[in-house]
């Protein structure tokens, strides 16, 4: 029958087919903070993002490994609290788990919060697929003096219950067995979940018609529940008239239902129950304080950035040299190799120009990055969304909007995907607009590289005013698109707060170094890939033009371009072909602009003190001065991201037209603020 | 009272939730019904409230602390043996 209905939402599960080749498809599904995709990096080793804040899983994320001769192939699921149809994660994960893609469910639970986490396990028992409980973070549980009765809960669950815990690797086997003994376990007969005599009643006559219909449906009882909870989803798809059944929605009754019988499985199953909190709300206090509670923050992400930009650059001078030395290595190499001084000039001018220079940054994207990961893990960053909710509702926005907004100052591409856990359309466009003003890590090249030729002791400040003024100008366009929004819309939506703040914890060193690790690499395979690429382009369009090899580089095929875009930039004090020509190569990626300028001006590596010297002659007998660099800074702070957000962009609005203005918007903002920059920079010099 | 109006660090009893579709369902589906205790931990400047319930923490929005009407737990006894509050003859 599920062939015939396609379409059809309700579709049965077939999961006693036969097995050939011994694969297990195993979906993870657990509440946000249970530590879930730390138990599935345990398990895959690959190594995803572990974050401490909800919904922060929105992508699938597949891992497969042999375990016996089995072969498991794992589904990382979104954090989510319950199975309804609100959020495109609920929705994602309900669908997957009725599919026949999956054939047990791992349920990961955090054992120190047992409460909350037992009735999103409830809502998969109800689902009529194998489920077996992961209860994780049994260590805390231990910590803390509790103790959970292992005989009784899977008794009361009906399901094997197996003690793990991810962060030390612990019950991992033992997890996996049960997970290949359990999927051929045949349902229970008894529900776990008995309802009230008149919901049951409704249940048996729902289930009833429901089997008339489809005979071979697996899971009635879940269907005709959620047909009684009126659940849009599986109403507006369902084919069986049941209205004279359900005469209203019991979806309250269902819920209170469950949370009685959890509270009677927490009265059995838990021993020493306590809220040991006090660590949490002592900080909380300070932290989330009312009037401290906003200037704590911006204090934080001052700190965060300053030492980005000062303790990188210590690390940095070490690899500078290193990069000098090898670069005079590998052109000593070439000429003794005979090799042609345009091969010569390709390699150590294109390629170690463009691509080394990028290298060099890398210990201040680590350590922003560590910050950032030191924040998520610590449970400071959910406090942020409570703190900021009062400014962003002002601006027409929930205080959840935030977190996609600090994400963006690490890459703009996760934050954008982010987005994902706000609820309504307008908000997401409004957050999607305005996340690329956070400035990216990818920009710290041309911040650092500008500031430091121009504004000597200052040069840290000048940098720290981008991401100030980024914000500004990010929470002022949500301001004004909210007003233009109210005026066409007579009832606004109300953009409600609500957030899990889980308890502080010291930040597991683990999960922080796979953290900075991913996006290391990630920063690495760009200088090898995107950046590499791109340099070699740029070293080919600067010395190439209409008469061949040039030696001077204003005759090549890149400076005819540059030039095109050069009346344009002049109002901004940026009329120079090289800019112009360094803004274009900076859409492939940001860090771009830095390595065309190495190679524009002829220089290995540009953040040395004799490049730099070199480099700021040149750009001062062009006429290039500090009010030119900082309109520079405020352009690039806001012009277009790189292709890899705009792609994203694209993808998460679904609509060219949108994609369309949200790159004319950024282009033609960054021309006003930078042209407004220059000139009233001007009148005050 | 209303959460928003309720005493910090005072422990309360949630009597009834005015708050319309999918709000309601959304925390319904936190566990936040009628008889659930909560602890109310903090609250911002712009009536933003953090509140204790079934032992997690919450942050929520002033438009959603406003309509959950609470009242207070007077029971001694701290710990979840203690029944929901139907039992204290509590109704709407």
């Amino acid at each position: 029958m599920a062939s015939n209905n396609k379409n059809n939402a309700i579709h049965s599960v077939m999961y006693n087919k036969k097995y050939e080749a011994e694969e297990l498809n195993i979906g993870f599904v657990g509440n946000p903070n249970s530590g879930k995709t730390t138990l599935f990096n345990a398990y895959t080793g690959a190594r995803l993002k572990v974050a401490n804040w909800p919904g922060v899983t929105v992508e699938k994320k597949e891992g497969a490994f042999k375990y016996h001769n089995h072969i498991y192939k794992l589904v990382d699921l979104p954090g989510i609290y319950s199975l309804t149809s609100y959020s495109i994660e609920e929705k994602v994960s309900r669908q997957y788990i009725l599919s026949d893609d999956v054939d047990v469910i791992v349920d990961v639970a955090d054992a120190s919060n047992l409460e909350r986490n037992l009735y999103l396990t409830l809502q998969l028992i109800e689902m009529g697929k194998p489920v077996v409980l992961a209860l994780n973070m049994m260590d805390i549980v231990e910590e803390r003096g509790m103790e959970i009765d292992l005989h009784r809960l899977p008794e009361m669950l009906g399901i094997p219950v197996i003690p793990v815990c991810a962060r030390k690797k612990t019950g991992l086997n033992i997890l996996m067995h049960a997970v290949s003994h359990h999927r051929e376990v045949e349902p229970k007969s008894d529900y776990v979940v008995v309802y009230s005599n008149l919901i049951e009643d409704k249940i048996k006559k729902i289930t009833a018609r429901l089997l008339k219909k489809y005979p071979n449906l697996h899971n009635p009882r879940f269907y005709a529940i959620k047909l009684l909870e009126k659940d849009s989803e599986i109403t507006s798809t369902c084919t069986v008239d049941v209205s004279d059944i359900v005469d209203k929605s019991y979806e309250t009754e269902i819920i209170n239902r469950k949370y009685d019988f959890i509270e009677e499985i927490i009265e059995e199953v838990l021993v020493n129950k306590q809220e040991k909190t006090e660590m949490t709300d002592r900080v909380d206090r300070i932290l989330t304080h009312k009037i401290l509670g906003i200037p704590i923050f911006l204090g934080v992400m001052g700190l965060v950035f300053f030492l980005t930009f000062t303790l990188g650059d210590g690390i940095k001078g070490i690899l500078e040299g290193w990069l000098e030395s090898f670069s005079a290595w590998a052109e000593e190499g070439l000429v003794a190799m005979n090799t042609g001084p345009i091969i010569i000039s390709l390699i150590i001018d294109g390629i170690i120009g463009g691509v080394g220079t990028i290298l060099t940054f890398l210990p201040n994207i680590a350590f922003l990055f560590l910050c950032l990961a030191f924040l998520e893990d610590s449970g400071y960053m959910a406090r942020v969304t409570y703190v900021m909710n009062g400014i962003m509702n002002k601006i027409g926005l929930s205080g959840r909007a935030f977190i996609p907004m600090l994400l963006g100052f690490g890459c703009t591409v996760p934050a954008i995907m982010a987005t994902r856990t706000l609820e309504n359309d307008r908000d997401r466009r409004k957050v999607i607009l305005i996340t690329p003003f956070m400035s990216c890590s990818a920009k710290i090249p041309i911040y650092v590289l500008l500031s430091s030729l121009f504004f000597g002791k200052f040069a840290s400040l000048a940098a720290l005013s981008m991401y100030v003024i980024g914000m500004a100008a990010g929470l002022l366009t949500a301001f004004v698109s909210t007003k233009i929004e109210n005026k066409a819309d007579k009832s606004p939506a109300v953009n409600q707060l609500l957030i899990e703040l889980p308890e502080y914890k010291t930040p597991n060193a683990y999960s922080i170094l796979v953290y900075v690790w991913e996006n290391v690499k990630e920063y690495l395979s760009k200088a090898g890939t995107t950046i590499f690429l791109a340099s070699v382009v740029l070293w080919f369009i600067l010395r190439f033009g209409t008469i061949g090899y040039v030696e001077d580089m204003s005759l090549s095929f890149g400076a005819a371009i540059g030039r095109v875009l050069a009346p344009v930039l002049k109002p901004a004090g940026l009329g120079f072909w090289q800019i112009g020509l360094s803004l274009i190569a900076g859409l492939a990626a940001k860090e771009v602009v830095v390595s065309s300028m190495g190679i524009l001006f002829g220089i290995v590596n540009i953040e040395s003190a004799s490049g730099l010297g070199a480099m700021l002659q040149t750009l001062g007998n062009m006429g290039f001065g500090a009010l030119n660099a900082y309109s520079m800074m405020i352009f690039v702070l806001f012009y277009t991201p790189c292709v890899a957000a705009l792609a994203v962009i694209a993808k998460e609005l679904k609509s060219a037209k949108w994609t369309a203005l949200v790159f004319l918007f950024q282009l033609v903002f960054a021309w006003v603020a930078s042209v407004l920059v220059y000139q009233i920079g001007g009148l005050l010099i | 009272m209303t959460l928003k109006d309720a005493r910090k660090g005072e422990k309360y009893i949630i009597e009834k939730s005015l708050l319309k579709q999918p709000a309601k369902q959304r925390l319904e589906a936190m566990g936040l019904i009628e008889g659930t205790k909560v602890r109310k931990i903090n609250q911002a400047l712009d009536g933003s409230v953090i509140f204790m319930v079934r032992g997690t923490r919450l942050a929520v929005g002033k438009e959603l602390a406003e309509f959950i009407i609470v009242h207070e737990d007077n029971s001694i006894n701290t710990n979840h043996s203690k029944k929901r509050g139907k039992e204290d003859g509590i109704k709407q």
